[in-house]
């Protein structure tokens, strides 16, 4: 029951990224190359995020847990460094854009910048150590 | 796993923004002065679960409320209300963090 119910989450949250996602494209006139490149991170990041939670339905459905102490472990540790990603790029991430790109995040951006770099650190560091099975 | 929780610690340095701006919304900067102790922490299998288990729940939170915050704001058309959106989400964050570590530990959950 638990298993299924982190699934119903993880569903929740990838139609919640879409919507956004297409709310943010229905509200640009036109597409730069920096939104277009935003938008393929987003879309990689929901794959990527669709592909585990399937795999987890694929375990429940022949009857094993839909992930083990090794994966649940792995879930913890990569949430811990999402979770200082999105802090450091909710408070310099601005910064750093306009020092490089000499442009002003607007508020919503801020938002999806805290989203996308803290989901892209999530995964990364999920596959890296679902992969490698190292231990970071 | 390696503790890098304590670096939050160094965003405390923001609150010296207080001192050119006089806006006393840059002293809530002092609350991540918090996150130092951590580096002194004597930690075992356990705390590192726990912390493990904070932060996840904050992850959570931060984009589950990032993703609701801009559709209900881009659906409103009011870009003001952007810095409260954000203030919720960072200040929610690490109070979720702190909460569910509480919440572990004394537990035993």
């Amino acid at each position: 029951m638990k298993d299924k119910v982190g699934i119903i989450i993880g569903l929740i949250v990838t139609i919640l990224v879409l919507l956004t996602l297409v709310i943010w494209m229905m509200n640009l006139a036109t597409l730069t190359f920096s939104e277009i490149g935003s938008f393929a991170i987003i879309i990689i990041l929901v794959t990527t995020a669709s592909y585990v939670i399937w795999d987890r339905a694929k375990n429940i459905r022949k009857g094993f847990p839909a992930k083990d102490e090794r994966l649940i472990n792995i879930s913890y540790k990569a949430g811990y460094y999402g979770f200082i990603a999105a802090i450091w790029s909710a408070v310099f991430g601005q910064v750093i854009i306009d020092i490089l790109f000499d442009y002003e995040l607007e508020g919503s951006r801020v938002a999806a910048l805290v989203v996308i770099v803290s989901g892209i650190v999530f995964i990364a560091t999920y596959l890296y150590m679902a992969v490698k099975g190292k231990n970071v | 796993m390696k503790n890098i929780l304590w670096y939050l610690g160094f965003l405390s340095l923001l609150s010296l923004l207080y001192f050119q701006n006089k806006d006393p919304g840059f002293l809530l900067f002092l609350s991540f002065i918090l996150f130092f102790f951590t580096y002194l922490a004597k930690k075992d299998e356990r705390i590192d679960m726990n912390i493990g288990r904070a932060t996840r729940n904050s992850f959570l939170y931060i984009i589950i409320t990032s993703a609701i915050a801009i559709t209900y704001v881009n659906l409103k058309q009011d870009m003001t209300l952007y810095q409260w959106a954000f203030a919720c989400v960072v200040a929610g964050s690490l109070m979720i963090c702190v909460l569910s570590f509480l919440y572990y530990d004394n537990t035993g959950k």
